[in-house]
């Protein structure tokens, strides 16, 4: 049985991760701490279950964090509304959002030419499309499709199934 | 496939952003800075007339800033401890405060 003080110290541990996550998808301070609120409280209503034999605290943690923003997107705005990244279904998959495969993503992304790292951060992390990212880089779509297909090639280590 | 699971690494990478992966957080503003031009229709209606925006997100990339104010955030603390633990919030928020703008900037 967890005591106050653990749960005390998860929350102080965890306070940015989970703020600066759901800062990033929700506009509204009131509606971030809201929903920053019930993910603490679940967390330390399932914390029990919790098996770390399946995943890391961190990892746990992120997926509460997520499936509850997206449960409140669901509750608090239409569906054209919800951000394409918040979509039903989603599961985290341990293997990817772990503390090791940030560092080999990290590590492959320095290593890219610069370009080739634009591409991926406008594209996946900013969420431009292939033609807005060849745009914002003022290159023909052509191009930034072979600049992509590039990056992707030599990311495939820290990519691959 | 690959798209899905770039998608995933950076969303989870603004879940640990302020870990100890400062490094791909550097990455990312690089890039962006790089290609900063006039904000869209979207991101004016975040910004005042002097340039504040009414929420902590960056009003260009939509992210946490990594220079919120202090006072800002330790409200927001306040007032998720309470609703997580109740009224009797204790002493650690001050320590965890003073402690809050070493840790945010440390790489």
């Amino acid at each position: 049985m967890i005591t106050d003080t653990q749960k005390e110290t998860i929350f102080l541990e965890y306070y940015n991760k989970v703020c600066g996550y759901i800062y990033s998808k929700v506009s509204s301070p009131q509606d971030a701490e809201d929903i920053a609120g019930d993910v603490f409280l679940k967390v330390f209503k399932k914390i029990d279950s919790f098996d770390d034999s399946k995943s890391s605290l961190s990892t746990w943690i992120f997926t509460i964090t997520r499936n509850t923003l997206t449960d409140w997107f669901r509750t608090h705005r239409t569906f054209a509304e919800i951000p394409e990244s918040q979509d039903d279904g989603y599961s985290v998959d341990d293997a990817v959002c772990s503390a090791e495969t940030l560092e080999s993503f990290t590590n492959a992304l320095e290593k890219l030419e610069k370009r080739e790292r634009d591409i991926i951060i406008l594209r996946f992390y900013s969420g431009k499309t292939l033609k807005e990212t060849a745009e914002t880089m003022d290159i023909s779509y052509a191009y930034a499709k072979v600049l992509q297909n590039k990056a992707f090639e030599k990311m495939k280590e820290v990519l691959a199934d | 496939m690959i798209e899905k699971k770039l998608e995933e690494l950076f969303d989870y990478q603004r879940f640990e952003r302020n870990g100890k992966f400062g490094k791909l957080d550097q990455l990312i503003r690089e890039t962006e800075n790089r290609y900063a031009g006039e904000l869209s229709d979207d991101e004016l209606g975040m910004v005042n007339a002097a340039g504040e925006t009414g929420s902590y997100m960056d009003p260009v990339e939509g992210t946490f800033p990594e220079n919120i104010p202090v006072d800002r955030f330790a409200g927001g603390l306040d007032r998720i401890r309470s609703k997580v633990f109740g009224s009797d919030i204790g002493e650690i928020t001050g320590d965890f405060v003073g402690n809050f703008s070493e840790n945010n900037n440390a790489e």
